[in-house]
This record gives C-alpha cells, structure tokens and sequence, in this order.
C-alpha cells in the first residue's frame, strides 16, 4: 500500500517537485523479539500538519522518537529535512522541535526561567532570549503566566509550555506526540488553533493520537498505523470518503474502569446505547452515532490507557481506522 | 490517493497577534569559534550547571541539610576543644610543643569531621541526578536541545562540586579555630580543604555515572553508597587480605584507591610536617604509615591522586556515554 500521505498534493500548486521534509521508508524497529515498527513508509510534505493515528502500541512514538533522534532504527532509510537523524543528529536537531508525550517539567522554574534554560541550551544567544520568549509566551497564550512556577500550571498550559520549548529554535519541523491527551476540551480547540497558526507561519506538523476526532480536526493529512506499519494514508477527506456511507461506531473496551462501566450501564438504561454486551471489565458498545456526548465522554474517559477497537462506517475516518486495524492486529479489535 | 488535494473545510482561525519573525533567533546558532568559549561553557555558562544551582537552592530541604551538615560540624569540634584544653592546661602551661599538638588534633578532628560528611552527603545529592530527569520525564527535552552528552555531565558534576564548596565554605570557620589555637600552617589548612574538594570531584563524578547508567535514583544511590563504602572501607580489607598473602607493597597500592588515604597524606605531607611529636589523629596515623616509602615512583598522595583521576575520567566517559543519542533504547 502506498503510504505517501500528501505529495500529490503539490500538484496543485502546480509544481511537480515534491518537496518532502520527512521521508521514510522500510523503517523497523525491534526490541529483541518485539516489533515496534516494523517496515514503515512514510513521507510528509512541506507545510502540511499530518495526524499518525493508531491504537496504543502500533509504533507511533517509535516512529516520532526515530525522527527526533532520540532512537536509532533497526533498519529502514530515514531522512528528516534531508538529513540522517544517526548520521547527523545535531544537524536534526537544528531543525526539529520535539515534544514528548509526557510532559516533565522543572517545578522549581518559573515558566521564563524554563524557557531561559532551554533557549540556552537550543544555543540562543543571551540578548535574544527575552525577546523570543515574550513572542513565545504569547504565541501559547501564556503571557499572564510568566512568573509562575512551572509546576503550578494546569495540564493544558503545560502542554503549551512545552510547544513553546519545541518552537524555541524556530524549527522547521514540529514532532508532537499525543499532544491533546488528557486536554479539555476547551484546551483541545486552543491547541488546534494554535497548530494552524503555526502551519500558517509554515512549519511542517506531525501529530500523534490514538483518539480519532482529535486529529480529524486538526490534521490535513492522516497516516494511520496498525502493527507498526502505515496502513492507510492520504488526506481526511479522502480516507473518510472511502469509507462506505452508513453511520455505526462500535467500540470494545478492555479493563474498564469501575467508572466507566457505572457510566455504560446508566446509558444502556437510558438507550443512549444501540448495543452493550460483554463482561463486567470487557464491553462491546454500539454508539448511535459518532461524535455524541457519550462517545466523547468515553474517549475521555479511555484517553489515558485504552485498548480500543473502532468500527464506523460513516463519513469519518473510525471506519477506515477500524479496517486497517483489525485487518492488522487480529484479536485485538473484538467486534 | 489519486486526489489528495482536497479542500479541508474551512476552519475558523483566532488571529493570534504574532508574526514569523518574533519567532526567528536573531542571531544564527552556528557561532564562529572564539578563544576561550569553551572554556567559558564549562565554567561558567553551562546551561545545565546554573539550572541545577538555583534548583537547588530553592529546594526546601537544602537549609535543612545545611543545618544538620554544621551542628555535626560543630558538635565534633566542641568535642575535640574540649579534648584540646583538656591536654593544653595539664601539659607545659599552654606552652608551644603542646598548643602545637592540641590545634593539629582539634585539626585532624575536624578535617575528619569534614572529610566524613563530604563522603556522607555526596552521593546522596548527585546519584539522583540524572535519573531524577528520567524520573520527573525532563531528560528527552533536554537531550533534543543542542547540548552535548558531555555538556549535560559536566553541568551535573559541577553543580555537585559546587554545593561541596559551599559546605566546605561554610566549614571553614570551624577549621579556623583550630588555626588559632597553633600548630598547623596555612598551607596544611588549604590542603586540607582542597583534598576533600578534590574527593567530593571524584565521588560526584562516581554518582553521575550510575546516575546515567541506571534508570532509578534509588538504584543509582544504593550503587553510589556501596562505591564509597568500597573505596573506603573494602579497599582497607582488600589490603589486609594481600598482607598476609604477603604482598606489602600490593596491599599499600590498592591503599592508594582510598580517598581518606589520598587527603591525609595530601595533608600531611612528608617533610613538611612537625617530626616526632607523636599525635595519633587520624590523618597523620595513615600518613605516617606512607612516610619514607619508597614503593611507588612519586609521592603516596601524588600516586593517590592519579588513580582517582583516573577512575573520574573513566566513569566520566561512560556517564557520556551512556546520554549519547540516538540510542539503541529508550532510557
């Protein structure tokens, strides 16, 4: 299957030189017997924000860690902004912001003093530092916040906190892994705003999720990955245009919370619920439709450790991200 | 896939008051290379180094430690004046032989005092270094800035060193007293202190390699403990095991591991001390057993303070080692 998400697009700018800042192919990564990643191909065009979407485990993290020079591949060529991440991962480095998808942060810094010492550490000299980190601080919409100390910020203002570190360098290229887990909702739309304005001043995105509405609405472009491969790629209208029409979501949860297992049955007495079967700690629930307060509910609720398997066959991509990753990770998906 | 350029559908954006070029460093990060800049990263401008020193001295238990570090201090050295004054008043009315006798004692105490607390506090606050940034999810942004492994190593044993000073600073005082009563010169004062300095080098650089090598603090300080529990007191063992193996000069070569062995006959020098008084400190006690030896091609703590050196070195590179990326796993 082809993997190339975006560069046919080009075209219609009417140059056909496609101008890749990422480009990988047959990328693998094994841990002993385990296989991370194993036989990706990817590219990413310039200026596009493209989602990696896929189930927890189907190599996304890898892939980004691989791109961030943090991982050196198994196998497989990779290129970032034409440069070999193992070969010259300082050269990388120059260029690319990283935010991991956990965010630690220094509780003993002020958020100034936290973007002083990375800005020192990225090679910013002295007399630029305040002046890019006011930018910054308003650019995240942390202006208020420039005197608290880092640990006392919410987990939405982290989040920002960190995109400031990652842009502190003005890279070329944003990796951020799962940077809208655990975001309110609210935080959520600050951040896809934030991302296109970002994508407005030409940087190239890469986002990870294993929750699909968020990159549905942030992303031009959607790679989903399942058994550390691509297995579907191109741009959202179009993986949700290839879906057939017909609205059914269809979720199994694994190790349900009590939490969550009190909320399913309060909606199955209410028929919020099409469908609701399975074990005290494994249910199979049937949404009426996609995007109902329910379903977001549990995406929430599930956004931390989920074990979920989509099934949609609407116009939303769940029904492709559904195929491919049942297709691919048998006995994982029990629908 | 055929027509990937399909409109998204528009999506309404807030204007964000900001423009490229706020966002652009104003001067490039390739630096021409200028005398003395590297030196001036590792000294003074290590990003590393001056972000530990103020987290450390807003942490709420460094005054604490402080605190505990100086009645300990103190307590030893009221005891040894007392000692002192004891020996000073029943010997030649506080004539010179014994004053001189009465401050290298209160001295040696004190030094010991010292020496043992550096040993103590060390690798308690570095061994959690590195694995404390792995802990608290810190470290990945850090190793995706433009510092070099080298850079981060050294910026987290200099903060260590660093707060070694200020403890020996703050000992400092308490050394004087033993300066006033006599006997000792300034040059055996300074040494005294620069040979604990230079132990608390070694023992930060120890405890940042298990730092790097482990991913737990607490492993990393278990390992940082048993290796100055090693130095100090298995090498002491090792040697009596080659002494009845009937290897003296083997067992006074693995002596030379030790850092108590390094500072007291860094201290006491030979040929630079009071010959024949007799005082049984701890210090001079090893010194003295090293005195006229002729087993290694330099002095005792010359020889001491080259394998040290060398063992620095040696957990200094696999420390770096062990941050180089990209990495075979994630640590």
């Amino acid at each position: 299957m082809s993997t190339d998400t975006s560069d046919k697009r080009d075209s219609s700018s009417g140059s056909s030189t496609v101008d890749h800042v990422v480009n990988i192919r047959g990328l693998s990564k094994f841990y002993g017997a385990v296989r991370a990643v194993d036989g990706l191909d990817l590219d990413v065009s310039r200026g596009s924000i493209l989602g990696l979407i896929g189930p927890n485990g189907a190599g996304k993290t890898t892939t980004m860690a691989v791109m961030a020079t943090l991982l050196k591949p198994t196998s497989g060529h990779v290129r970032v902004l034409g440069i070999d991440p193992v070969e010259d991962p300082i050269g990388v480095r120059r260029q690319v912001g990283y935010m991991p998808d956990v965010v630690g942060v220094y509780d003993r810094l002020q958020v100034d003093e936290y973007l002083t010492f990375f800005a020192h550490a990225t090679g910013i000299q002295k007399k630029d530092r305040p002046s890019l980190i006011s930018g910054l601080l308003e650019l995240v919409d942390l202006s208020d916040k420039r005197d608290s100390m880092v640990d006392s910020l919410s987990r939405g203002m982290k989040q920002r906190l960190s995109l400031a570190r990652a842009l502190l360098h003005d890279p070329e290229l944003l990796i951020l892994d799962e940077p809208a887990s655990g975001l309110d909702p609210r935080a959520r739309v600050d951040l896809r705003l934030l991302l296109q304005e970002l994508q407005s001043m030409g940087k190239t995105i890469i986002v990870s999720s294993h929750i699909l509405s968020e990159l549905q609405e942030m992303c031009s472009t959607i790679a989903i990955v399942a058994q550390g491969r691509v297995v579907a790629s191109g741009s959202v209208a179009e993986i949700a245009r290839s879906s057939s029409p017909g609205r059914r979501v269809q979720i199994t949860y694994a190790d349900l919370s009590q939490e969550m297992v009190d909320v399913a049955d309060l909606a199955a007495q209410e028929e919020l619920l099409r469908r609701l079967v399975g074990t005290e700690k494994k249910r199979v629930i049937e949404f009426k439709e996609i995007g109902n307060d329910l379903e977001n509910l549990f995406m929430q609720l599930t956004a931390e450790s989920p074990d979920i398997g989509d099934e949609d066959n609407g116009d939303s991509i769940d029904g492709e991200f559904e195929r491919s990753t049942v297709d691919n990770q048998e006995g994982s998906v029990d629908v | 896939m055929s027509e990937l350029s399909v409109p998204l559908a528009p999506v309404p954006v807030t204007p964000v008051p900001v423009s490229n070029a706020r966002l652009e460093p104003s001067a490039p990060l390739h630096q021409p290379r200028v005398p003395g800049r590297r030196i001036r990263r590792v000294f003074g401008l290590n990003p590393v180094f001056a972000r530990e020193l103020r987290e450390r001295v807003r942490r709420p238990g460094t005054p604490i430690l402080l605190t505990i570090y100086l009645v300990l201090l103190l307590v030893v050295a009221s005891f040894a004046y007392r000692s002192v004054r004891g020996n000073v008043a029943n010997g030649f009315d506080g004539g010179f032989l014994n004053r001189s006798v009465a401050g290298r004692q209160m001295f040696e105490w004190v030094l010991f005092a010292l020496f043992a607390l550096v040993c103590f506090f060390v690798p308690g606050y570095t061994a959690g270094t590195i694995t404390g940034e792995r802990e608290r999810q810190t470290m990945v942004p850090l190793q995706v800035t433009l510092l070099r492994p080298r850079q981060i190593v050294v910026g987290k044993i200099l903060a260590s060193v660093a707060y070694t000073v200020l403890l020996v600073v703050a000992a400092f005082p308490i050394l004087c007293l033993a300066y006033a009563i006599g006997g000792l010169t300034v040059g055996q004062l300074v040494r005294g202190l620069f040979g604990v300095l230079f132990v608390a080098l070694v023992l930060a650089t120890l405890a940042v390699m298990w730092s790097a090598v482990f991913r737990r603090s607490a492993t990393a300080i278990v390992m940082s403990y048993a290796t100055v529990l090693v130095l100090l007191l298995g090498t002491p063992l090792l040697a009596a095991i080659f002494g009845t193996l009937g290897g003296s000069s083997g067992s006074k070569a693995v002596l030379l591991l030790n850092p108590f062995v390094f500072v007291a006959d860094f201290v006491v020098m030979p040929g630079n001390d009071f010959p024949g008084f007799g005082f049984d400190g701890a210090f001079s006690a090893t010194a003295t057993s090293y005195r006229n030896s002729t087993d290694f091609f330099a002095s005792p703590w010359i020889v001491s303070g080259l394998l040290l050196t060398l063992l620095s070195v040696l957990a200094f590179l696999l420390a770096k080692r062990r941050l180089r990326l990209p990495a075979e796993r994630e640590r």
